[in-house]
């Protein structure tokens, strides 16, 4: 139906919707229990005649009872999302306290520049894929690096490192199905690390076109943060291609078009070949 | 200090030493009750113009596309639609909830409940709601100005909101080295802002109204601190003291620490807006097409600090005082002791201790070390424990009561019924990896109003038909205010719960037209019918309002303590009058002595009944 | 004390009742109010020009532009500053009907624009042609609707509400004239081919508030199209008559001195309107048949490419007869440049082309585009060079516009000249060295 959470692609994306899950069960547990019990009170202790209420004052013993239960259960909910956060942050831990902060540690396969403005995603490929210093990189770019607005395409089990940067108001660079989101600041380039497990498009060299891996693979992006009145409509598409080869191919292809020194159509490498909501 | 020499000299008691120069604790409760009501509407209106651009975001308005300007196309533009969800929040947090909760209940109850005469300072209390109307004045006259008025939320965020127009800078060199020999800066004397329209001249209104807010409840907070502190009647100890009044004190402690923050960053936003400086504005510079920005000193995200840092412990403001009204009301109405008096102050402190040390829960994909961010996530993680003992206390009332159910009661039985889902919700928020799903998505809007409308306004609801007996001296009609509560309830379940479901499927908050997006397209009809229960919610409240002016006039006549309750306010009479009791009264004992053994089933505070009575603990 | 409380119990039913109600008017009117149709409603209908027209424009350079909100503020001191508007108010009461009733029989409203009046065949035949006929049209009315108008407004006039609140503004299109166009030169009618209309929705104008619409699709991509032509078209007939009526003082005579070639049945106003709209289309479809082919790219190794560059440098920088002399606009390369008049009475300013930000796109064919046609309406003249010389010069010079940016891929002389000592902080990336 399409009423519940979108479909994860992400590695640590399983982990934290098992979190959601942990506190789903842990939080119906507990408004059945006081919800139930406030129904019960409503109507068993409802005022009847001749009958008084009790005249209590309260119990020690049942405050330290529902005090210790849910500061353990909620204890327990915060030290178990530590390793998911963990995972989506840092680099594989081997002592329990990560230190190794995965946005400026992470060896990458890919590099993407995001830039989020006034209304749009642009985005930023290398032509080789792992620039020398990446940083420098995502400061200056390089002349015959790949631009695309609102499409992201990476592939499958690649190690993305999205630079990701605003040149105006805050945006923030939200793809559901990674489970991931990012503000972008003014002033600062924010790192994001994901690697998705599972591709949703293959690059067919011949029609020059995308082509959908399966019918409900759309994977889009959307801003997060109030950036203007067209903050609504920054919409972006995830493009995850079935391998490295499809993705360099349709890069090469996406290079050739923004290298042509012919005059024809703008060739249609550019989106998938459904055309979304015209 | 006591103000016998006060009220004895009330010669000219004429229209305007009583309504609109008063220094009466009471008549200024009054009067902020009355303002709240007008910004009610108004903030439910604009709700509903929210609610109606998501129902049908591409198609035409029904009823109202035709007054927009027909350039629009029979639809609301974008801009007007980030403008309308910004004054909601805005109308509905500083101009509704906030003088509810603090400024009717605060100034009415708390010198009545503590058996003084008048608040420590009558004079600044006056004034505390005479400041109000400038904001009142200036937050209305925004919707007029050019551009519109604010649009950047409620949260209000550089650099969409506080990039201006440069006062007298026309070209500034740039640097030897850097790419663009100099920066060609815009010079207007609109100070309309190139980020969006409403970022202008608006958002300077928005800015200097709600200064003038911040201070009235600054000076609100003075005042009930001091008497409280100060002016109990001989025996209320503090540990005496109602609820409502221990959830008061608390919650005006949150104000004067939180609030001078809030106030100092809305005057660095001011400055940046209106003479050029930086606070805000990031090294760089910003680039908005033609327009660029000169570069800056400092940093947005120091906005996101200053304002979280206030606006935070303001949730707990906003829920504090309705937690306390519901605890004296439940207790009454169940016709038994509060369960676990002692527990429920300390968790109310609790509450408000760690409410101080969560704020970075807003923030975190802003892009703070995570580390930080487990840290957060740690402290609001804890808060739950307090809201679940609080809960748990309530239930533990009722077990074993006596319950009637009144219009009141109703009210505020719903208010811990909601208040669990608001809750509950809250700790999904709480866990970091799956906030950084649920951030700016309907969940979070869902959680908003599942604790600020379901909780704080039942809570508001409850209170105000509980204490209006005692403010004007009439009841409010019982069989209108059980079908008020009944319809708001369903109807507002009915609008808000759908909203968790918008939120797990990623449904992005203020946004204009979410079908633009594939993966949005099915909950579109969550939407629609979330508008209708919202129009339909909206009609339930002129019931309230109904009543509310019914009764000022017909109501049924209202003896001392139509409510059989205990705390020291119902010794008064109904209305009391200047002065408040013809004896200040001594207090003998706390205020929840009910199901007492003997012909009353109550003991009030302040009693001399023999204590022979059988009372066990 | 009265007796105020009662049992909840008894008034379950009367509860549930009301409940039952009140879901069922509810249901009632869920089922009524379902209207998510996106098209105009069909009481919108263009509405006649109130803005002023631009007809001349002064001759002035700015320093600094106006701010957000003042675009018809700005517009309205171009007459005190030397130029010539109208203002379409001033033209008399029967002329402005009969103009606004036959633009409304020939173009339609937005719920249902066309292009030529079912009677006038060959017109119809054109705009059929053009890919202009009602079906595509509506179909584009909806989507302009609704990703379009809040920026380009009602009428194609660039006046939607965020219009004036960004700059660049919006485009009006209600002159017919666009920028980046690539359709041949030569005849005084200046028409985009579809092509570049397709090509600035899909890329988007980097550096401007014109978002990329590539992920509409294609079909709908082509019926936007077709819509804004409508509009132009719709918006060129409105301006042209306004402006010639207003210019000579109301005589509809004048007005065939706009269409030399054509022998009018009648003189009125309507007539005008179906002749003018006839020329307008077929001067559209001679641009779409021909657009500019690019000569044809050498291939470069990498040091022919630093040579090429160098020679563009000398293009770009020298006023000699053999040179282009682009700096005399772009000064600076385009880093110190001020801000002069556009057709439509705005301020533009040549552009920086170091920061690797091209508006008319950055695919080399688009530079070279720019610059063998310029950019009339912002007063970009084109390049005259001898058609033997064309291919190695302008490649010559695009190749020099690309480089430009990137340090890294200038000859140490060029570097010199444009950055001077200190480079952003990095020398050079070891890419960058190819």
């Amino acid at each position: 139906m399409g009423w519940w959470l979108p479909k994860n692609i992400a590695s640590y994306g399983a982990d934290i919707d098992h979190l959601f899950y942990l506190i789903l069960v842990a939080t119906g547990f507990f408004f059945v229990i006081t919800q139930g019990t406030l129904v019960y009170c409503m109507f068993r202790f409802n005022a009847k005649d001749g009958v008084k209420a009790k005249h209590i004052h309260g119990n020690t013993k049942l405050e330290i009872i529902w005090t210790a239960i849910p500061a353990i259960i909620l204890l327990y909910i915060g030290f178990a999302q530590t390793p998911t956060w963990a995972k989506m942050k840092y680099i594989e831990i081997d002592t329990w306290f990560p230190i190794r902060y995965k946005g400026t540690n992470i060896e990458s396969d890919l590099n993407v520049t995001v830039l989020g403005r006034q209304w749009e995603w642009r985005m930023r490929y290398p032509q080789g894929h792992i620039p020398a210093d990446p940083q420098a990189w995502a400061d200056l770019g390089n002349l015959h690096d790949l631009h695309v607005v609102n499409e992201l395409h990476v592939w499958k089990d690649a190690k993305v490192k999205i630079h990701l940067k605003t040149q105006d108001v805050i945006h923030s660079f939200f793809m559901p199905n990674l489970r991931l989101k990012q503000d972008a600041l003014p002033g600062k380039v924010m790192p994001m690390v994901f690697s998705p497990i599972e591709a949703n498009v293959r690059y067919n060299p011949k029609t020059r076109l995308i082509e959908d891996l399966n019918p409900n693979s759309t994977w889009e992006i959307a801003c997060a943060e109030l950036c203007g009145g067209n903050h609504y409509r920054m919409r972006g598409k995830l493009f995850v291609h079935e391998s490295k080869q499809d993705y360099e191919l349709w890069f090469a292809d996406a290079l050739k078009n923004q290298r042509i020194h012919e005059s024809t159509r703008l060739a249609p490498v550019v989106a998938s070949s459904n055309g979304v909501n015209p | 200090m006591n103000h016998d020499s006060n009220h004895t000299t009330e010669t000219k008691s004429g229209f305007l030493t009583t309504y609109l120069f008063s220094q009466d604790h009471k008549m200024i409760g009054i009067q902020f009750l009355f303002s709240g009501l007008i910004f009610f509407g108004i903030g439910g209106l604009l709700a509903l113009l929210i609610r109606l651009q998501l129902a049908w975001p591409d198609g035409n308005l029904p009823y109202i596309g035709k007054w927009f300007p027909q350039s629009w196309g029979g639809k609301m533009s974008p801009e007007f639609y980030t403008m309308l969800f910004t004054m909601h929040a805005s109308i509905m947090i500083f101009f509704v909830i906030i003088p509810w909760l603090t400024g009717t209940f605060g100034n009415f109850l708390i010198p009545l409940m503590i058996g003084a005469r008048d608040m420590a300072f009558p004079k600044l209390n006056m004034f505390s709601y005479w400041v109000m109307w400038p904001a009142f004045i200036i937050i209305l006259a925004s919707f007029f100005v050019d551009g519109g008025a604010a649009s950047s939320g409620w949260t209000s965020y550089p650099t969409l909101s506080n990039v201006g127009a440069e006062a007298g800078l026309e070209k500034i060199p740039a640097k030897a080295g850097e790419p663009i020999a100099s920066y060609t800066v815009f010079k207007d004397d609109s100070f309309n802002s190139p980020s969006s329209p409403g970022a202008g001249m608006g958002q300077i209104f928005w800015l200097v109204s709600l200064i003038f807010v911040g201070i009235g409840s600054m000076m609100g907070s003075v005042n009930y601190i001091t008497t409280i502190l100060n002016m109990r009647a001989p025996g209320m100890d503090l540990m005496r003291m109602p609820l409502t009044v221990w959830s008061l004190f608390i919650t005006a402690i949150l104000q004067a620490l939180a609030l001078p923050v809030l106030t100092v960053a809305l005057m660095l936003q001011l400055l940046d807006k209106l003479i050029a400086t930086s606070f805000f504005l990031p090294p760089g510079g910003l680039s908005f097409g033609n327009w660029h920005t000169t570069p800056g000193g400092g940093q947005p995200l120091l906005w996101q600090h200053l304002f979280w840092f206030y606006s935070h412990p303001a949730v707990y403001i906003m829920i504090l005082p309705a937690m306390g009204v519901v605890s004296d009301i439940i207790a009454t109405f169940a016709r038994k002791p509060m369960f676990g008096y002692k527990p429920m102050v300390f968790s109310m402190a609790a509450i408000a201790s760690l409410g101080f040390i969560v704020w970075g829960h807003h923030m975190f994909q802003s892009g703070m070390d995570p580390r930080l961010g487990t840290g957060f996530m740690l402290a609001t993680i804890l808060i739950a424990v307090p809201s679940a003992i609080k809960t748990f206390n309530w239930l533990a009332t009722l077990w074993g009561a006596s319950i009637l159910y009144t219009t009141a009661m109703l009210n505020a039985l719903a208010f811990v019924s909601m208040f669990v889902i608001g809750g509950l919700s809250g700790i999904f928020m709480a866990a970091t990896p799956v906030d950084v799903y649920f951030h700016d998505t309907y969940f979070i809007v869902a959680h908003i109003h599942y604790v600020l409308f379901m909780s704080s306004i039942f809570g508001i609801f409850a209170g105000i038909t509980f204490w209006f007996p005692k403010m004007f001296g009439r009841l409010m009609n019982e069989p209108l205010g059980k079908v008020h509560f009944a319809l708001t309830f369903i109807f507002g379940n009915l609008t808000f719960f759908p909203m968790h479901i918008l939120g797990i499927g990623g449904h992005p908050r203020r946004y204009y037209d979410p079908t633009i997006y594939q993966y949005l397209e099915n909950l579109q009809p969550l939407n629609q019918f979330m508008t209708i229960s919202a129009m339909l919610l909206g009609l339930t409240q002129l019931l309230f309002v109904i009543n509310i002016f019914y009764s000022l006039w017909f109501g049924e006549k209202a003896g001392k303590n139509p409510w059989n309750c205990n705390t020291l306010e119902w010794d008064a009479p109904s209305p009391p009058p200047h002065g408040n009791f013809e004896q200040i009264p001594v207090v003998q004992r706390g205020p929840y002595e009910y199901a007492i053994d003997g012909p009353i089933d109550y003991l009030t505070q302040s009693s001399t009944a023999s204590d022979g009575v059988k009372h066990h603990e | 004390m009265a007796k105020c409380s009662s049992s909840l119990i008894p008034a379950l039913p009367k509860l549930i009742g009301f409940v039952t109600l009140t879901l069922a008017v509810c249901v009632f009117m869920t089922l009524g109010c379902s209207n998510n149709n996106d098209a105009y409603p069909d009481d919108v209908v263009y509405p006649f020009r109130a803005d002023l027209i631009v007809d001349e424009v002064p001759k002035l350079t700015h320093d600094r532009l106006p701010g957000p909100g003042q675009l018809d503020k700005a517009i309205g001191q171009i007459k005190e500053l030397g130029g010539k508007t109208f203002s379409p108010k001033d033209l008399p009461e029967n002329l402005r009907t009969e103009l606004d009733t036959e633009l409304q029989l020939t173009f339609g409203s937005p719920y249902k624009p066309s292009v030529g009046i079912s009677t006038h065949t060959e017109t119809i035949a054109l705009a059929k042609s053009l890919k202009l006929d009602d079906e595509t049209l509506a179909a584009g009315s909806k989507l302009y609707r609704r990703n379009c108008l809040h920026c380009h407004g009602l009428a194609g006039d660039g006046r939607g509400p965020t219009g004036p609140w960004v700059n660049p503004h919006p485009r009006d299109f209600r002159q017919g004239k666009f920028k980046f166009i690539s359709s041949n030169p030569g005849g005084n009618k200046i028409k985009p081919r579809r092509e570049d209309i397709l090509r600035s929705l899909k890329a988007g104008v980097e550096g401007t508030s014109m978002p990329a619409f590539g992920l509409l699709g294609e079909q709908a991509l082509e019926q936007l199209t077709s819509y804004v032509l409508h509009l132009s078209l719709r918006g060129e007939v409105e301006f042209e008559t306004t402006r010639t009526l207003l210019k000579k003082k109301n005589s509809v005579t004048e007005l065939f001195e706009l269409l030399p070639d054509e022998e009018p049945a009648k003189e009125t106003v309507q007539e005008f309107v179906k002749l003018y709209l006839k020329d307008l289309l077929k001067a559209y479809q001679k641009a779409d048949a021909k657009g500019i082919e690019p000569a044809s790219y050498p291939n470069f190794s990498d040091a022919e490419m630093l040579e090429s560059v160098k020679r563009g440098y000398h293009l770009f920088s020298s006023s000699a007869s053999d040179a282009f002399g682009c700096v005399s606009c772009h000064q600076d390369f385009g880093r110190q440049t001020l801000y002069q008049y556009d057709d439509w009475g705005t301020l533009v300013r040549p552009s920086n082309l170091t920061l690797s930000v091209y508006r008319g796109g950055r695919r080399p064919v688009d530079l070279y585009w720019r610059i063998k046609r310029g950019i009339p309406p912002s007063k970009m003249p084109a390049v005259t060079v001898p058609a033997n010389e064309e291919s190695q010069k302008i490649w010559d010079l695009v190749n020099f516009i690309e480089a430009l940016p990137f340090p890294g891929l200038l000859p140490d002389d060029v570097r010199s000249k444009v950055y001077g000592q200190a480079i952003r902080g990095v020398a050079v990336l070891p890419e960058n060295k190819k």
